[in-house]
């Protein structure tokens, strides 16, 4: 370097440069950051299948064949899980599709009344953790003890009873309904944009009305409605929560609950090269949904900028159907919003296990909440999760903001590259970054000699993981949409990086920052297959884990009682999600 | 007062390597008004982005003021909130979550030492008052017309002082009777801050208008860079004399010094270069200096005359288009003539109207 520092006008040229070095630099920081937070754990998970050892903590290079794969394909034969995983991911999707579809229509395009309803409610049927939809469904539907069943065969003198959840069917129904409030708020957009004039032209070509919508409409939105269902399927695939509950204990097998089967099994040593090895199996189902569903939507959704055309569809007038069709989607809402909560409250209010009645009413007491609540246990549980949940969210958000800048907004030669990237932990299911993480961080522990096992980092840093392509997505949205010249205008009035993000992007992203959060705030309460695999005791126990299990104990009271203050925190924050999140609710779709 | 020198910018994109500029050098004196012109794609917004230090060029030289803030030898690059420029982005680049005062005061706000909050008061208010926009410093941004936003951008830009000011094609969104009253309001604004600036635009008009010095870009090149009237008067290449104005083109030979051949016949001409005789040239004049035949003109100049193909009043003149041989050449008449199609017309040339280009 031969220029002399000099002070002028134009700032000091040594700090120009060096500016300029790290300006080159820094994208290439981050692109090794997500290069180690997704590749590494899905490379100990490969390693982990072939290892031999009984522990992952024995894992040498000495000890590595083929068996896992072995006794995994051969022996438990993970091909009936693959078939059974087929039906529970397809019947959940056409089912829970079907019912988003319907709903999506009717506040989009018929004139049923108390719209704003459907569209407040919705929302709120995210805030609802899987695992408390189903424990309300066993204790509603298990063969002898739910409380519709014993109902019913009291009513009727049978023995047989109506429902029993513990099947596939049941699997079906409960992952179905949790499909329907993303699947119908990715729907709204795509009903909403439709251009009426399109139908109106098929209407003047001579097409009468339903043909009109069967060869227009549904064609226009065929494509859309496919990258829609797959995105659930992957969904459906990737959830533990349902089966974990509803399959689990009846050994009726799908992926998730396979592998965490593998080595959470009373009575048997975990094998945790073969979770490993079929990890892989399910690994590499998600991966090639994935990449059917990056082709479909690959130019279609990112460039779509949302039209400011005012137009209203056409809306078809229900006529009588129109009670008809409010009660169906109240029906919807009741089922999973305010049924789950009253299920939760009234056991949690009961001094034991009765079906409800007067007499369990009279006796109401919050003798549970008091206890529960003062537990140390439950104390330790509750600053955990809120600690973690806080860490997931803001380093999502700030993460997600960097990545989403150097894609959209720089001429980083490997940007596709980092995209591709923070997009691939999409289609990493929860119990598989879990397991891959159990080894990754033991081997890490042991070649450092840190203690990241066993802490809440290492759910903070799966969770960041697991929701950073929804994020970066989010985020690449929102920044397309804000003019670059806004950005550079800042930069020439001689504000640097940093002042640049605060007083221009952070104000005109705010909604999308306040959306990413606690959108990923609710996801990491709710998903439990995560930290349930890393779960080591007092030090990161979370909230949804505890639930697992003090039910896996049968202690329901306490579940109960935990189960109504997370559900209140969850409504809470889905109602801030929605008045300042995202500025329209539907953007949180539109992101997805 | 700005130098740039043998600037190269090449864009990697998925179609291959694109080399936007293509080794431009130039130099802005201070006070001067320099205009970048060219069509969509010549290069001249890159140009003016790399000066601003909001692109990267590939190599080159730049200077502000005397001090290196580009030089790709030396690894300098200086980020643009250190260099002292100000600019207007075509989109106004208004920030719509700040009011009026706060988007002229943010220069201001980011100065370091800090501005003091009464001077920065004075300072806004001062520059609100250049542009007219008096009273409306509470107002959110976003509720203000175009041409408001557009002097709001302006006020922006002029109230931090920069010696230089960069425009960015600022007069493009406007509607057309806007633009004209702007276009001077903007350079007499420029001249008396006695501010340095650089003009980017593919209006000939503003261009023709509002510079000091044009420089004409094609293909990341600058083609001709000379004041605004030796433009259109002396243009150097069909490129320059096409795209500014219309002209009419023929093919011709130099037959002996100060004449050449056309298919319109023998032209005489005065440039003051040395042609060789023999030479194939294109013979470029202007409609508007063919003009009718009459005894006034009868004694300098050539004379066309063809037969009149088609005739368009535009209100304040009457083009024709006349057929000369195979070749067409247009004309340009005060409405008052009264011709019709199929007229014989028969127009004179003076010899300082025609350009001879080489190509």
């Amino acid at each position: 370097m031969s220029a002399t520092p000099t002070t002028t006008g134009f700032g000091s040229v040594e700090a120009g440069s060096k500016r300029s070095i790290v300006s080159q630099i820094f994208p290439w920081l981050v692109l090794a950051l997500v290069l180690a937070m997704t590749i590494t754990p899905i490379f100990s998970l490969i390693a982990g299948s072939f290892s031999l050892s009984r522990l992952p903590n024995e894992f040498s290079l000495d000890n590595l064949g083929l068996a896992n794969y072995y006794a995994v394909w051969v022996e438990q034969r993970i091909d009936r899980v693959l078939w059974n995983t087929a039906i529970y991911v397809i019947g959940s999707t056409i089912f829970g599709i079907a019912i988003a579809v319907v709903l999506a229509w009717l506040v989009e395009r018929t004139d049923m009344p108390g719209k704003l309803w459907v569209y407040a409610g919705v929302p709120l049927a995210i805030a609802v953790p899987g695992i408390l939809h189903s424990i309300t469904w066993v204790l509603l539907m298990s063969p002898r003890a739910g409380f519709i069943n014993h109902a019913w065969m009291g009513a009727t003198g049978t023995s047989t009873p109506l429902f029993d959840i513990y099947t596939m069917g049941g699997l079906i129904f409960a992952e179905g309904l949790r499909l329907v409030p993303v699947a119908f708020l990715m729907m709204v957009p795509l009903f909403r944009s439709m251009d009426p004039s399109l139908e109106e032209a098929a209407a003047t070509s001579g097409a009468s009305p339903l043909r009109a919508t069967r060869r227009v409409t549904l064609m226009l939105m065929l494509p859309g409605l496919t990258a829609i269902t797959i995105f659930q399927a992957i969904t459906a695939l990737e959830n533990f929560e349902i089966p974990g509950i509803l399959g689990l204990p009846v050994n009726l097998h799908v992926f998730s609950t396979r592998v965490f089967n593998i080595i959470d099994n009373v009575g048997t040593i975990p094998a945790f090269g073969q979770a490993n090895a079929a990890a892989i199996f399910y690994l590499v189902v998600a991966l090639i949904i994935s990449v059917v569903y990056i082709r479909l939507v690959r130019h279609s959704e990112r460039y779509a900028v949302i039209t400011g055309k005012g137009y209203t569809p056409r809306q078809i007038r229900l006529r009588g159907w129109r009670y008809v069709a409010l009660a169906g989607a109240l029906l919807f809402l009741f089922v999973t919003i305010v049924l789950p909560f009253l299920v939760m409250l009234y056991i949690s209010l009961i001094n034991y296990m009765r079906q409800p009645s007067w007499e369990a009413v009279q006796n109401f007491s919050f003798q549970h909440y008091e206890r529960v609540l003062n537990q140390p246990r439950a104390q330790k549980v509750l600053w955990n999760t809120i600690y973690m949940t806080i860490m997931t969210a803001t380093s999502v958000t700030i993460l997600s903001f960097i990545i989403a800048y150097i894609v959209v907004r720089t001429r980083f030669v490997a940007r596709y590259f980092l995209d591709l990237l923070a997009f691939l932990p999409h289609s990493i299911p929860g119990i598989v970054l879990g397991l891959a993480l159990f080894w990754l961080l033991l081997q890490f522990d042991i070649l450092t000699g840190a203690s990241t096992f066993g802490s809440l980092y290492a759910l903070v840093f799966g969770f960041t993981v697991l929701f950073i392509a929804y994020g970066v997505r989010a985020m690449s949205t929102a920044l397309l949409q804000i003019h670059a010249d806004l950005e550079d205008a800042a930069k020439l009035s001689g504000a640097p990086p940093f002042r640049v993000a605060t007083r221009v992007f952070a104000p005109l992203l705010m909604p999308t920052i306040v959306g990413i959060w606690i959108y990923c705030a609710l996801l990491s309460v709710r998903f439990i297959s995560l930290p349930l695999i890393l779960s080591q005791g007092g030090d990161n126990e979370v909230l949804g884990v505890m639930i697992w299990y003090l039910w896996d104990n049968g202690n329901i009271s306490s579940v109960g009682a935990i189960g109504v203050v997370l559900m209140l925190f969850m409504f809470l924050l889905a109602l801030v999600l929605r008045f300042v999140g995202f500025g329209r609710q539907r953007s949180v779709g539109a992101a997805l | 007062m700005i130098t740039i020198e043998d600037l190269h910018v090449i864009f990697q994109t998925d179609g291959g390597k694109v080399h936007a500029v293509d080794g431009i050098s130039i130099h802005v004196h201070a006070g001067e008004f320099y205009t970048l012109l060219g069509p969509s794609g010549c290069g001249k917004s890159t140009t003016l982005r790399c000066l601003a230090g909001l692109e990267h060029p590939t190599s080159g030289r730049i200077l502000l003021d005397g001090e290196v803030v580009y030089d790709s030898n030396r690894g300098i690059a200086v980020p643009p909130h250190q260099r002292d420029i100000a600019m207007v982005f075509q989109s106004y680049a208004i920030w719509p979550h700040l009011t009026v005062f706060e988007n002229v005061a943010f220069p201001l706000r980011e100065m370091r030492p800090r501005v003091a909050d009464k001077e920065i008061w004075e300072r806004v208010t001062r520059a609100l008052e250049l542009v007219q926009l008096s009273g409306y410093e509470q107002r959110p941004a976003p509720f203000l017309s175009g041409g408001q936003q557009q002097r709001l951008a302006l006020a922006r830009a002029i109230c931090r002082e920069s010696p230089v000011v960069l425009l960015d094609e600022p007069l493009s969104n406007l509607d057309a009777k806007l633009r004209v009253e702007t276009r001077l309001e903007l350079r007499s604004l420029v001249k008396r801050l006695n501010m340095t600036a650089v003009y980017v635009t593919h209006d000939q008009t503003e261009a023709l208008t509002m510079a000091d010095r044009v420089a004409v870009m094609n293909a990341g090149k600058v083609v001709q860079e000379t004041p605004p009237r030796e433009i259109y008067q002396k243009p150097q290449s069909r490129f320059v004399a096409s795209f500014i104005g219309q002209i009419n083109f023929l093919d011709g030979k130099i037959t002996a010094p100060g004449t050449v051949d056309t298919p319109a016949g023998k032209l005489k001409f005065v440039d003051g270069k040395d042609h060789t005789v023999g030479a194939e040239v294109t013979v470029a004049i202007r409609p508007e200096n063919l003009r009718p035949a009459d005894e006034v003109n009868a004694k300098f100049g050539s004379l066309i005359e063809g037969t009149v193909e088609e005739v368009v009043f535009l209100g304040n003149t009457l083009d024709c288009v006349i057929g000369v041989g195979a070749d067409k050449v247009s004309v340009q008449l005060h409405p008052s003539n009264s011709i019709s199609p199929d007229d014989l017309l028969k127009v004179r040339v003076r010899p300082e109207d025609i350009t001879i280009l080489a190509e």
